[in-house]
């Protein structure tokens, strides 16, 4: 099966069956400069980046936040917001694109280049059926009749591996899952058999298994095709998984560019170095089990219930969970999404009434308490959320969402109060200036960092952190799990790490528990589950995180491959 | 008054940040809508309190012989009918600026009236939500069935015209979109992250209601309340037009231009007047609302 048959045009099989001279560049980026000019002056987002693509290769993008990644690759294809500046150039195919207008973008977007987006279910619109959009987007370039567009989306859709294309292509995109948009959005970038690729954090919102697929359908598509793709991460792990080249951004400059096994076995630049060794290790070690405390929290039988909507009957979010965890002790809890791990930290924050079962904090029941136990319970809680943003209310200043914990309960002095935050503020490692700053004002870490002092201002027995690096650059990560560490060995309390991340629930947990369709399948300590995992699921689970060595992870595909 | 004490006490006073104040203020002179909108409010304002000071006569002062009188501009200097007489001989200016301080001060009472039952009965249906909500929500299903004027008509046609009973009928009437919009925004902010922090942290329904849920819904408030005015003031005006606002002869602009328009072909002023000031005022408070839309968002780039 190949991507130009039934009927296409001989000259656009020619473009996409022919691999062309391999190695022949074609796209160049050269000096290519990008600002935006904005009320508070110019930004300068990208300086004088020079990059090649050549035909059928996988190139990488890395850089943090920030780093001009994103607006780089948008450029190719004249995606840049409008107030953007553009100076240098961009060859496609010997075209120069720097200067061209919108309907000249329009003719190549889609036919010589296209997009692969971050957040499928953004860029999917909910009110149409998913053949119908693809067959708008084969119809904006090729003059074809609906029913040949929709033969020709069945065919995509049957190349990216979807499910019963046939059937599935009148399903409305909330009928699939992330995965499967996600291979819709493939789809639908192959449409007009286009010679580059640009995906944009394809696999950023997806869980980690369905990771591991949409990555080997890239790898697929440029072994089949002789696709050439760009793609723009993050993650390490996924550039030494399918990357041939690796470009590294920071601050809008190109610090380095080397073939991904040379960039792995000996980065050139500072910046890359660090970058590289911030990256969350798989710690299979055992480690040293702190010695038994007595227990902070205790959950027996826990299942919580939600309502399906009208007269559907109820699914098990959280399904008998029982667990203690004990002081100083950290214990993660890991699973994809829809595992109920987050539902399950809400109830042990007192956030969602269990259907059954009990909670004990320090051995009195979180829901069956009095109104006044209530609060002394919870005194001993500290919650820090996943969206750094949405956790702090953007009306309150800094010092205020501190401190408001311990204003609430009226028995402290302003004076005291003061004096504490200034306390938390350096623990966490901020500037006592950052006080009178509202939560926009600050950069995702900081926030972040102000989360932490706020959970930990009543000196809790107990941290709940839902997902509390997930949002963060790798690098911000590094530096906020250090932090929690050393706080935690500062002011012992027990820790309920949830994350979806196995590298970071490793180095960070001593015991771990991982969860899927709200169960426990496994838990023990931390090295043990992820070194020696005895269930399938946690064996699948560990083998689909990428690893940021691009020897042992392609050692680890051509195993899946041959072996699975 | 809590924040006030919060900023004080923990706020640092070395902090070289631009203060709240500055970062406000550039922000108000940045938004052309909120100037203008402000000086015309302003120029509203003013002339409500110098109301008397057109005065060769009073409002009420009638003068036979000026009956109708042409506009003299200024030709008389101040003493003249500088805006001409009505059909009684009564200076239009005078009785312009008069029913402004009517209209406007009716309008101000309602619409703080009306505000206040929308945001208390908004805010107790979105965080209590159930049964409470659901049964606030119909009342305010109801009241959007019922044509507004219609209802305050009857209201004054069975109590009598009085300004007491205008500004009971109104703000009556005029409570429910904000009870929606407050309704609507407490609803989103019940689940969101920081509403949960603080009820981890302790915080009871009471602060988390006033301490963290207020705050937010406090922009959209002010600027429904603005653009509300306008709608209020053009009702009252509607009303006294019909006879069932202010009673006579007290002024007011929809008095004025219901007692004009027998003698619009022939002296047009005595309508134009009250109408051109009432077209102001309601865009003044108008703009005045949009430019706030722009202003009171603290995520505004500043």
């Amino acid at each position: 099966m190949s991507i130009h048959d039934d009927g296409m045009t001989a000259g656009q099989a020619n473009a996409a069956a022919a691999p062309g001279n391999a190695g022949e560049i074609i796209l160049a980026l050269d000096d290519l400069n990008i600002s935006f000019r904005t009320m508070g002056g110019v930004f300068e987002v990208v300086k004088g980046v020079s990059l090649v693509l050549k035909r059928g290769e996988i190139l990488a993008i890395v850089g943090e936040s920030g780093s001009g990644k994103s607006v780089t690759s948008r450029a190719i294809l004249g995606l840049h917001p409008r107030t953007a500046r553009i100076s240098g150039s961009i060859r496609l195919l010997g075209e120069e694109l720097v200067g061209l207008d919108e309907e000249s973008f329009n003719k190549l977007r889609g036919t010589k280049a296209s997009m692969v987006f971050q957040e499928p279910s953004r860029a999917l619109n909910p009110v149409f059926t998913i053949g119908s959009q693809m067959i708008d987007a084969i119809r904006a370039h090729k003059h074809v009749s609906r029913d040949e567009a929709r033969e020709r989306a069945i065919e995509l859709l049957r190349i990216v591996d979807f499910p019963e294309p046939r059937e599935r292509v009148n399903f409305y995109p909330h009928q699939l899952s992330g995965g499967q948009k996600q291979r819709v959005m493939i789809a639908m970038a192959l449409s007009c058999d286009p010679q580059i690729i640009i995906a944009d954090e394809p696999t950023t919102a997806l869980d980690v298994t369905v990771q591991a697929e949409i990555l080997s359908l890239l790898h697929d598509l440029r072994d089949r095709f002789g696709t050439s793709i760009i793609i723009i991460t993050h993650n390490m792990g996924v550039v030494a998984d399918i990357a041939d080249r690796v470009v590294v951004m920071n601050d809008g400059h190109v610090v380095e560019t080397a073939d991904t096994f040379e960039l792995f076995a000996a980065p050139k630049d500072e910046y890359t170095r660090r970058l590289l060794a911030a990256v969350p290790k798989m710690n299979t070690s055992e480690g040293t089990a702190p010695p038994s405390l007595s227990a902070v929290l205790e959950l027996e039988d826990v299942s919580v219930r939600f309502a399906r909507g009208f007269g559907r009957g109820h699914f098990l979010a959280v399904d008998k969970i029982g667990l203690t965890l004990n002081e100083r002790e950290t214990l993660a809890v890991v699973g994809e999404s829809g595992s109920g791990k987050s539902t399950l930290a809400r109830a042990v924050a007192g956030l969602q009434k269990p259907s059954e079962g009990t909670v004990l904090l320090r051995g009195i029941d979180l829901y069956a308490a009095g109104r006044r136990d209530i609060r002394r319970v919870r005194r001993g809680l500290g919650y820090i959320f996943q969206d750094p943003n949405g956790s702090l209310n953007p009306h309150h200043q800094v010092a205020y969402s501190i401190g408001a914990p311990l204003l609430r309960e009226g028995t402290y002095e302003a004076k005291d109060v003061s004096a504490r935050i200034d306390e938390l503020l350096d623990a966490v490692r901020l500037p006592r200036s950052v006080r009178a700053k509202y939560p926009h004002e600050l950069s995702g870490g900081q926030t972040q960092r102000v989360s932490i002092a706020r959970a930990l201002i009543r000196r809790p027995a107990l941290l709940v952190a839902d997902e509390p690096t997930s949002a963060l650059d790798v690098s911000v990560q590094d530096q906020v799990l250090r932090l929690l560490k050393e706080l935690q060995r500062e002011l012992g309390f027990a820790c309920l790490f949830i994350t979806h991340d196995l590298a970071v629930a490793s180095s960070f947990a001593d015991r771990a528990i991982v969860m899927r369709r709200g169960r426990i399948v496994e838990q023990g300590p931390s090295g043990l589950v992820f070194g020696a995992p005895q269930e399938s699921y946690t064996k699948e689970l560990i083998a689909s995180v990428p690893i940021a060595d691009p020897v042992a992870q392609r050692a680890g595909r051509s195993r899946v491959a041959a072996g699975m | 008054m809590l924040t006030k004490n919060i900023g004080d006490t923990l706020g640092n006073p070395t902090d070289p940040a631009p203060g709240r104040a500055a970062i406000l203020r550039k922000k108000m002179l940045g938004s052309k809508l909120f100037v203008i909108g402000l000086c015309g409010v302003t120029i509203i304002v003013l002339a409500c309190l110098l109301g008397l000071w057109s005065s060769h006569s009073g409002p009420d002062q009638m003068n036979l012989a000026a009956r109708l009188k042409a506009p003299e501009w200024f030709s008389e200097g101040l003493g003249g009918y500088i805006f001409g007489a009505d059909q009684l001989g009564r200076d239009v200016v005078a009785r312009v600026l008069i029913g402004s301080r009517y209209s406007i001060s009716i309008a101000l009472s309602v619409v703080l009236c009306g505000t206040l039952i929308g945001v208390t009965l908004g805010l107790v249906a979105g965080y209590v939500g159930g049964v409470v909500d659901a049964a606030i929500m119909r009342v305010v299903d109801i009241m959007m069935t019922l044509p507004t004027l219609i209802v305050a008509l009857s209201f004054v046609a069975v109590l009598g015209a009085s300004i007491q009973n205008l500004i009971i009928v109104l703000s009556l009437t005029s409570w429910v979109l904000t009870a929606r919009v407050v309704r609507g925004s407490t609803l989103a902010m019940r689940g969101s992250d920081y509403v949960s922090a603080a009820r981890v942290m302790g915080a009871s329904d009471w602060q988390i209601v006033l301490r963290e849920v207020l705050p937010n819904v406090v922009p959209p408030i002010l600027i429904m309340a603005t653009q509300q005015i306008g709608i209020i003031l053009l009702t009252e005006a509607g009303m006294s037009f019909l006879g069932m606002g202010i009673p006579s002869p007290t002024p007011s602009w929809g008095g004025m231009i219901a007692d004009g328009q027998a003698y619009m072909a022939t002296a047009p002023w005595v309508v134009i007047a009250p109408g051109m000031a009432l077209m102001l005022a309601v865009l003044s408070f108008n703009l005045l609302g949009d430019g706030l839309r722009d202003i009171l968002d603290p995520r505004s780039a500043n």
